[in-house]
């Protein structure tokens, strides 16, 4: 929002808005950098107090416009009412529009004023608006409209339900809407304020005129002493006199959306102060509860004659003006002779700024003894504001008739309070509690609870692992049942090395290269039968090559495995090589390097 | 598991627990009802917040005049051992001694809460490993999964009822019920002492302790909001 300065360099008028303006302040705002021209106008500039005019600041050759507030100018509301665009061939431009609202005759100057906009200096000249009393002298000093808050004439005290009265005085022929919002001003804490009722509308006299009076009243009550600003505010809508009658049909039909077109008017109140007073402590009586107002307290007892044991019902009624919401009655205690249980409240609770109302309350007492003969009396004490001071109000005694228990002096009926309130009867529970339990079976050992914790929540989380790796291994035990090709590749291995295994213990017995060999094809035929998923007599040294070399294996191992399938057979079917104990492991490990390597080969 | 989890206490510490609460039963039987409350007190501070010592412990509050101490150990007690019967009618017997009633839960909520916490928990132990047996049936052995497919729904479904009687403890973990200390306590409608006051709560009223702020502590009793003093106020733990 940014607001105006005025022209310090022109400024032919000393008016009213001129001065006002002198607390205006310059914002910058970034925006458009190139030269703009700003014109402003109002219309219509002659008018009858209670109309309202139209003013507009009209930035051209723009896109956007910053927010304008203009400096306040006592007797006149400039309240916005909206921004347009328009876009054409002759270049766009930005309109603001105010509502002029004047709350007292006479002229008012609005400007010059220079706005300081994107860094440039923009000139807003000056307008003059004329504002004539209804008859037509417009130097009349009656403002048309102003409010008026009412406190109590002597200061209230702490507790005390006081009337806030807010008045809205207009002239005759001023017309109000019905709706009138109050904007706060009233302290935030410390004060309990009902809802505003609005009172008959009565007409008073001010300075010599006439005024219409709408009233508006609350109850209030202060929770703590002291001293309070109270500055509240207005907002009424103020119907146009001109529009008013352009509005009236002449022929009578019903105009849904015709209703009266109000300016809104922002209605500040004068600020007052309001003491409020604390409670004198000289002078409390002893029971004194915080009851401030004006109280009658009654009470009835029920049954009068009874035997020990047995519930009497104690009513205790509270009654009259005042914070009667925060007020308790007295109630019974314990005592030698009789049981009194915890008073209880009955029926609606009253609004905490409820100016008056009724409480009632009961009580169960329960006769110990035959010796009862009476209820004592209960006193009930209150502040009276009006006479500031003290009261006490009492009721009681109420004598009682007590037989002795048939049960003996000695037993406890037991009633609930609640029961006997909603008109049950009484219920017997026992005369005592239960005895004592026996020492527990287990003593807790306190210590380790964290450890013992940590362990419980570490056990349970093993549990879903260990149900995954179930499911795993399931998974793969069903895929190798059905998979048969899978399964022997994943046997291939084990069964290359047991016949390893074999062809080393060969080596150790004998020697003998035919022993050697034998186990050392199989290992051969063996792995490649069950990696090629081939039937056992398909398993040929061609066929294993021809296999080896589609899989991209190296040559030395090439050579080596066509070396070792002719050897193989030479040794195992002619018996003509002689191979001493060196060569023959070191075709064993041979061999072994070779299936490792072919592990290692996608077939 | 529970059983694998559950360290014993060693055999003196025992001993001493046992003549500690021999003691204050023997101080309770001659009147002594202070060297009873003692004991039994030293007792739960040592740990042992048992059903059995919270129970005499409360008896002992009782004789000596202490409702609103009788009525929160029989409370603690009661979360311990929820079904007792002897802690149910001293709890009773308490509260209409101090004219309270015992705070209503809503059916469902009150069946669950028969059921203390620790009986949750191994119940929802049990199930969860039984759970887990089914599950692994259903996955290693096909040939059991029509018993063990509905087996392990029924488990979940119990599983699922334990983890809500634990939420159930939780919940009053969190927000735990609080007994009124002392005589003459008003639930007021903000956390100021000049506040208007709402209800007036006897010793040994139940509420429960919504919110914190400060010194206050804003509880709920019945129908009714409102804030008490935190001092007057203990929590059932």
């Amino acid at each position: 929002m940014r607001e105006l300065a005025p022209d310090l360099v022109h400024q032919p008028h000393k008016a009213v808005g001129v001065l006002s303006a002198a607390f205006a302040l310059v914002f910058a705002f970034a925006l458009s950098a190139r030269a703009t021209d700003v014109s402003f106008d109002v219309q219509p500039r002659l008018l009858n107090l209670g109309e309202t005019a139209q003013a507009t600041l009209t930035f051209h050759g723009v896109r956007t416009a910053p927010n304008v507030d203009f400096p306040q100018i006592p007797g006149l509301q400039i309240t916005g009412t909206g921004q347009q665009m328009q876009f054409g061939t002759g270049g766009s431009r930005v309109s603001l529009t105010y509502n002029l609202f004047a709350q007292k005759p006479g002229r008012f100057v609005i400007g010059p004023y220079t706005l300081d906009y994107n860094g440039e200096q923009i000139q807003i000249p000056e307008v003059s608006l004329e504002v004539r009393a209804p008859n037509g002298d417009a130097a009349a000093t009656n403002e048309m409209l102003f409010a008026r808050l009412t406190l109590p004439s002597d200061p209230p005290y702490v507790h005390q339900v006081f009337d806030l009265v807010l008045g809205i005085y207009s002239l005759p022929g001023v017309e109000l809407t019905r709706d009138v919002n109050l904007l706060g001003g009233f302290p935030e804490s410390g004060f309990v304020i009902g809802q505003f009722e609005e009172l008959q509308m009565v007409r008073e006299e001010v300075g010599g005129q006439f005024y219409n009076l709408r009233r508006f009243r609350a109850k209030a009550r202060a929770l703590t002493a002291g001293a309070f600003d109270v500055r509240p505010a207005l907002r009424v809508g103020v119907v146009d006199p001109n529009q008013r009658q352009q509005r009236r049909d002449p022929f009578g039909f019903f105009d849904p959306f015709g209703g009266p077109v109000a300016t809104p008017v922002t209605l500040p109140v004068p600020p007052a102060n309001l003491v409020v007073r604390s409670i004198p402590a000289e002078g409390r009586p002893a029971g004194y509860a915080g009851a401030v107002g004006r109280f009658e307290f009654a009470m009835d007892v029920r049954p009068r004659e009874l035997k020990v044991g047995e519930p009497i019902t104690v009513s205790l009624r509270l009654q009259g003006s005042g914070n009667i919401s925060a007020a308790l009655p007295p109630s019974y205690r314990d005592a030698d002779l009789f049981k009194a249980y915890e008073a209880r409240q009955i029926g609606d609770v009253p609004d905490p700024t409820a100016e008056s109302g009724a409480k009632i309350f009961e009580q169960v007492v329960i006769p110990r003894s035959d010796a009862l003969k009476e209820l004592p009396a209960l006193e009930f004490s209150f502040f009276d504001p009006a006479a500031a001071q003290y009261r006490t109000v009492s009721a009681g005694p109420f004598p009682l008739t007590v037989h002795p228990s048939e049960n003996g002096a000695g037993a406890l009926l037991l009633q609930v309070p609640g029961g006997a309130a909603a008109g049950g009867g009484s219920l017997v529970l026992g005369t005592d509690i239960v005895y004592l339990k026996p020492a527990p079976a287990r003593w807790r050992n306190g210590g380790g609870l964290a450890a013992r914790k940590s362990l419980l929540i570490a056990v349970h989380a093993a549990a879903p692992l260990a149900l995954a790796g179930l499911f795993f291994a399931t998974r793969r035990r069903n895929r190798l049942a059905t998979d048969v090709a899978l399964a022997r590749r994943q046997k291939a291995p084990r069964s290359a090395r047991a016949n390893l295994r074999k062809a080393e213990a060969a080596l150790k017995e004998s020697a003998a290269p035919a022993a050697v060999f034998a186990p050392l094809a199989a290992a051969a035929a063996d792995y490649f039968g069950h990696r090629l998923n081939l039937p056992p007599g398909a398993v040929e040294a061609p066929l294993i090559l021809e296999k080896l070399r589609a899989a991209k294996a190296d040559d030395t191992s090439l050579a080596k495995w066509q070396e070792f399938f002719a050897l193989s057979d030479q040794i195992r079917y002619a018996s003509a090589a002689d191979l001493s104990h060196e060569a023959l492991a070191n075709w064993i490990a041979n061999v072994t390097a070779l299936l490792r390597k072919a592990e290692r080969v996608k077939l | 598991m529970l059983a694998a989890t559950t360290a014993l206490a060693a055999p003196e510490g025992e001993a001493r627990f046992e003549r500690a609460f021999a003691d204050a039963a023997k101080a309770y039987d001659e009147n002594r009802l202070p060297d009873a409350i003692a004991g039994w007190q030293a007792l739960v501070d040592e740990g042992q917040a048992q059903p059995e010592t919270l129970f005499n412990l409360g008896n002992a509050y009782y004789r000596n005049g202490n409702l609103g101490q009788a009525i929160l150990a029989y409370r603690r007690a009661q979360r311990l051992a929820p079904r007792d019967p002897d802690v149910r009618a001293n709890l009773g017997f308490a509260a209409q001694s101090a004219g309270i009633e015992l705070p209503a839960r809503k059916p469902l909520a009150a069946l669950l809460l028969d059921f203390s916490r620790a009986e949750w928990l191994g119940f929802g132990i049990v199930c969860f490993w039984l759970l887990a047996g089914a599950l692994a049936a259903w996955i290693a052995w096909p040939r059991v999964r029509f018993v063990a497919r509905p087996a392990a729904a029924v488990l979940a479904a119990l599983l699922l009822l334990a983890l809500v009687g634990l939420a159930l403890h939780r919940d009053l973990e969190h927000t735990p019920e609080g007994v009124v200390m002392g005589a003459g306590q008003k639930v007021l409608s903000s956390p100021l002492e000049t506040a208007t006051p709402l209800l007036a709560v006897p010793e040994g009223a139940i509420v429960r302790m919504r919110e914190s702020r400060g010194t206050w502590v804003e509880v709920e009793l019945g129908e009714t909001r409102g804030w008490l003093p935190a001092a007057a106020l203990a929590p059932v733990r």
